[in-house]
């Protein structure tokens, strides 16, 4: 503004000089002084207009028309309200769905780590024919470390989970934490917000220092967000901890879902897991550690990868495997979600489309308004164009209307986008170390918003102020009706709010049959009971139970549970479905031919107890379950499920068949086949599975499953009172009844996204519904005069009603067939990529339709009551 | 209500735009000059047949100093009135050369026109 104020200055003068030199030039030709100043006002004419006009050449009045345009746009549209609103509101929905989808896509995949510089951070992996996702061995992180040259640093990282006591603590609480290798803070680039990370010594001289940061949530939540909080002492695995610093808020750990409470130096393993030091850190086998590195600048990624693979070559050769048996893979952290996750790409996939689907309906339900209103204006355009405006200037104008239009969509779609993520954000799956959806609306999501306001505005505005400005001034001033431009544009609405109808079928049968799935997939039976069961979590180890008093600690609990009034049963397994808490386990089944270049297969098990098949509802349907005389010196025996049975022993009876575990090496005995149930989400497709008795196996972690006869959680407090009798310092965790970890755990995400689908199905309907309605009355409006030449000349009030419900209803079905016709081959295409989706069914391909036709023909009502009720009399006095 | 500013001189700058170009850059073929030497100098120079108004001389100088045919500079005048003198760049220099010969061809196009014109009419 300063330039331009100075060149105002400058003309100023050139005005007053220009002025001063008439003058003179009078007064030497003999005028008064008095006369020649007037004179020379008078000859120069309107000083301001000139000015006026000279700045107009700066190259300013750009900015300052369209401010000028703006400002007369937000008149036009507050002079009508219903038509501002209706568009305002359709490209909320239609702009917040993407906000939201954005923020799920956003949480699920797409946020990087809140670490410095995220893109040169990259996970490294192991990758055998059998595993994309290997984790490495603490010797297989320091051979990378010393073989990566290309790499600024190189952390590894593990989560682990402990008990965690603060001095006033009677019973300590069970928490997941993360082992962070030396220099992870520094190679990460995260400051601590308050204190320190850990010095180099105390990360590299095993066992020495009992150090620890804690996560800001922890900081804040346990300690009250005490700013005094370093030097205190907080114990993890009974073992005092000193706390030396505080992460920061933005730092959540190295995942999306899993947030530590708070992180130890690796090197305190041998003390918060006694017996597993040397272990951890000597063992090639024990692969358990995440891997980054971080690029130095300027490397590309090709060099550090050749690098790893020189690694990786070495191991292989010295671990005597096959070469090329075992390689080190480096991805970059999105391509890593990306693979290690293909259901999730599938559903942001999927909302992505859905959401593009819903603004698609809402840009073309503006885009209608917007023409309709064209026609309406055609006047005060015509009277402008004649008078002398210019297309262009007009053009601009309704542009300026168009982006207020969406800036204030775009507004009321954040509101929308931040009901929804507030929503989801408070969805957790219920444990007590906590998985949470880490929804938001940041920066991230407003950019993406700015930016789907402004594709909104090119769909929505451009076309329709292109159209107003193409009318010819004459024949519009002429007649009220323009009888050829007005078909075509009514030609052109048709064929909109007709697309519209077909985007909002396919959005419908999409999602119905995600509906549909979904809806099989929750009263699907899981093959487990979830009723009158209450669970609870053990993990001994945590306060430095060895394994025989670990046994006798579980046989004393469950006695006396057992004795509990109000029990029916009690078992005690591993872990419980739907619980990624055991992995697979490599195994050799008998006699199975192996595919090439794999050595084994993975299977996920199980370890139970002898009860645990009659408690759990899971029927047997071949031999006998685990019984309790298998024990640690018998045989080991097994029982797998009937899918493990059809797969590995095809055609034979796999009772008397063994299977070797390949890491332990033992072979195992088939003793029972049982019913194949579901184990990690109620979606997938039947999966072996195997059950080992709990007895023979190390016993550390454990879940207590109580049958009841009342309501489960009435049962909580004899629970609790049988462990504190037993040993008040066992900590206990996730007590709560199995039905609605089931219900919350198993469900919930599944519910969320059900809902979001849904959701999006309806707004895109009734968007559609909405463009119908528009434009069947805006076109009885039209024909007002041509309806009440029909009555006049003996057409009924009935005949008009068919006719006007005709015109909408052809609209209405032949958008459906369209959309019928679209979502057949778009569902083929969907399905590939999820396959919980199953086949569009019957239902939905009869029932949406009909359902939809229905609702056009309501839609269509209204205006067809308001044809029918035209007055001829009054219709034909028009104008 | 009204919509637009009006500007009653921009029709009539468009409407002279090229000749009023074409004689501004004539008058400052000999040297530079400020915008009311201009005005004296077309209408002196023009037997005061044209008058050239200041609301479009103005704006004609300042666009033509933004299309880089003339620049600007403040000096004084012989009365020594300080004032802005534009003068001619080299850009300025082809386009008067080029206008001028367009002008030519027109007004003697026009010219044969008009003769032809009475000739057939006679």
């Amino acid at each position: 503004m300063n330039w331009r104020n100075r060149k105002d200055e400058e003309l100023d003068e050139e005005i007053r000089a220009h002025l001063a030199m008439a003058e003179r030039d009078r007064r030497e030709r003999g005028e008064s002084p008095r006369e020649a100043a007037a004179n020379a006002r008078r000859e120069f004419g309107n000083e301001a207009l000139v000015k006026e006009v000279t700045r107009e050449m700066w190259g300013w009045v750009r900015a300052e028309r369209w401010a000028q345009d703006l400002g007369y746009g937000l008149r036009v549209l507050r002079a009508q309200p219903v038509f501002a609103l209706t568009a305002v509101l359709s490209l909320a929905i239609g702009i917040g769905a993407n906000i939201a989808a954005f923020s799920i896509a956003d949480a699920m995949l797409l946020r990087p780590l809140a670490v410095r510089d995220p893109a040169k951070l990259m996970a490294v992996h192991g990758v055998t024919p059998l595993d994309g996702f290997e984790r490495i061995s603490y010797a297989g992180f320091r051979e990378i470390r010393e073989g990566c040259r290309s790499c600024e640093g190189v952390v590894a990282h593990r989560m682990f989970r402990f008990s965690v006591a603060r001095p006033q603590d009677p019973v300590p609480q069970v928490r997941m934490g993360m082992q962070v290798s030396d220099g992870f803070f520094e190679v990460l680039g995260i400051q601590p917000r308050i204190g320190r990370g850990f010095s180099a010594d105390e990360s590299t001289v095993p066992g020495r220092d009992p150090v620890v940061v804690l996560s800001y949530s922890y900081w804040q939540q346990e300690m009250g967000g005490d700013p005094a909080v370093l030097g205190r002492t907080v114990r993890l695995n009974g073992i005092p901890f000193s706390v030396v610093g505080v992460m920061p808020e933005e730092f959540t750990g190295m995942d999306a879902f899993l947030r530590p409470a708070m992180y130890v130096p690796m090197t305190m393993t041998s003390r918060l897991f006694p017996g597993r030091g040397a272990e951890f850190f000597e063992s090639r086998e024990l692969r358990d550690l995440l891997v980054k590195a971080r690029l130095k600048p300027g490397v590309g990624r090709e060099r550090a990868q050749a690098e790893l693979r020189a690694v990786a070559a070495a191991q292989a050769e010295r671990d005597r495997v096959g070469s090329g048996r075992r390689t080190l893979q480096l991805r970059t952290e999105l391509e890593s979600r990306l693979e290690e996750a293909p259901a999730n790409k599938a559903l942001v996939a999927m909302l992505g489309l859905l959401s593009a689907l819903v603004l698609c309906v809402a840009c073309a339900n503006v885009a209608g308004l917007l023409l309709a209103r064209a026609q309406a204006r055609q006047r005060e355009i015509a009277v402008r164009l004649a008078i002398g405006a210019g297309r262009a200037r007009l053009f601009q104008q309704l542009v300026a209307e168009s982006l207020l239009l969406g800036a204030a969509g775009g507004l009321a779609g954040c509101g929308l986008a931040y009901g929804a993520v507030r929503w989801l954000a408070a969805i957790q799956i219920p444990t007590d170390t906590p998985i949470v959806l880490g929804t938001r609306l940041d920066e991230r999501a407003l950019v993406f918003a700015g930016l789907v306001c402004l594709v909104a505005v090119v769909a929505f505005g451009l076309v329709p102020a292109w159209r107003t400005v193409q009318g010819q001034p004459g024949s519009a001033l002429q007649s009220r009706e323009v009888a050829e431009g007005g078909r075509l544009r009514l030609r052109g609405r048709n064929l909109l709010v007709g697309a519209q109808v077909a985007v909002s079928l396919v959005l419908l049968v999409i999602s119905g049959a995600m509906v549909d799935a979904f809806g099989k997939m929750m009263v699907a039976d899981p093959g487990i009971r979830t009723d009158h069961v209450m669970m609870m979590e053990f993990d001994p180890s945590l306060v430095q139970y060895d394994g025989a008093r670990t046994v006798a600690f579980y046989r004393q609990l469950k006695d006396r549970v057992a004795g509990l009034a109000g029990v029916r049963g009690v078992t005690m397994a591993r872990g419980i479905p739907f619980r990624p808490n055991f992995t697979d386990e490599p195994l050799i089944p008998e006699g199975y031919d192996l595919p090439k270049e794999q050595p084994y297969v993975k299977v996920a098990g199980n370890m139970v107890d002898e009860d645990y098949f009659r408690v759990m509802k899971t029927p047997l349907v071949a031999g006998r379950g685990i019984e309790r005389s298998d024990v640690r010196d018998g045989a080991m025996v097994a029982v797998v499920n009937e899918e493990f049975a059809r797969r590995y022993w095809p055609g034979g009876r796999a009772v008397g068949r063994r299977f070797r575990l390949v890491e332990s090496g033992q072979w195992v005995e088939v003793v029972g086949v049982a019913r194949t149930a579901k184990y990690l989400s109620l979606m997938e497709a039947p999966t072996p599975y195997f059950y080992l008795s709990l007895a023979q196996v190390t016993q550390n972690r454990v879940t207590l499953l109580v049958e009841t006869e009342g309501p489960p959680q009435n049962i909580t407090s004899a629970l609790l009172a049988a462990v504190r009798d037993l040993d008040p310092n066992q900590p206990v965790y996730n007590v709560r009844p199995l039905d609605s970890f089931y219900a919350q755990g198993v469900l919930g995400l599944a519910r969320v996204v059900l809902q979001m689908v849904s959701a999006m199905g309806i707004a895109g309907m009734l968007l559609a519904l909405v463009g119908l309605y528009g434009l069947v009355s805006y076109s009885v409006s039209r024909r007002t005069r041509e309806i009440g030449i029909r009555m006049a000349v003996g057409a009924g009030r009935a005949t008009v009603l068919r006719m006007v419900l005709r015109q909408g209803l052809v609209l209405g079905v032949s958008g459906a067939a369209f959309g019928l016709l679209a979502s057949v081959p778009l569902f083929r295409v969907l399905r590939a990529g999820f396959s919980g989706l199953g086949i569009l069914s019957a239902w939905t391909l009869i029932a949406v339709p009909l359902l939809l036709a229905a609702l056009t023909a309501a839609a269509c009502l209204p205006p067809a009551r308001r044809a029918s009720r035209i007055d001829p009399t009054q219709a034909l006095r028009f104008d | 209500m009204p919509i637009f500013r009006k500007k009653p001189y921009r029709n009539r700058i468009e409407l002279l735009q090229g000749t009023l170009d074409l004689l501004i850059l004539r008058t400052l073929k000999w040297g530079s000059q400020h915008g009311y030497a201009i005005t004296q100098a077309i209408r002196s120079g023009s037997g005061d047949v044209l008058q050239v108004e200041t609301g479009s001389l103005y704006p004609a100088l300042h666009r033509l100093e933004k299309q880089g045919w003339v620049e600007s500079e403040w000096k004084l005048t012989e009365h020594n009135q300080r004032a802005k003198f534009y003068r001619l760049t080299a850009a300025g220099r082809k386009q008067l050369a080029a206008e001028q010969a367009q002008w030519e061809r027109m007004s003697e196009a026009i010219g044969r026109l008009l003769r032809g014109g009475a000739e057939e009419s006679a």
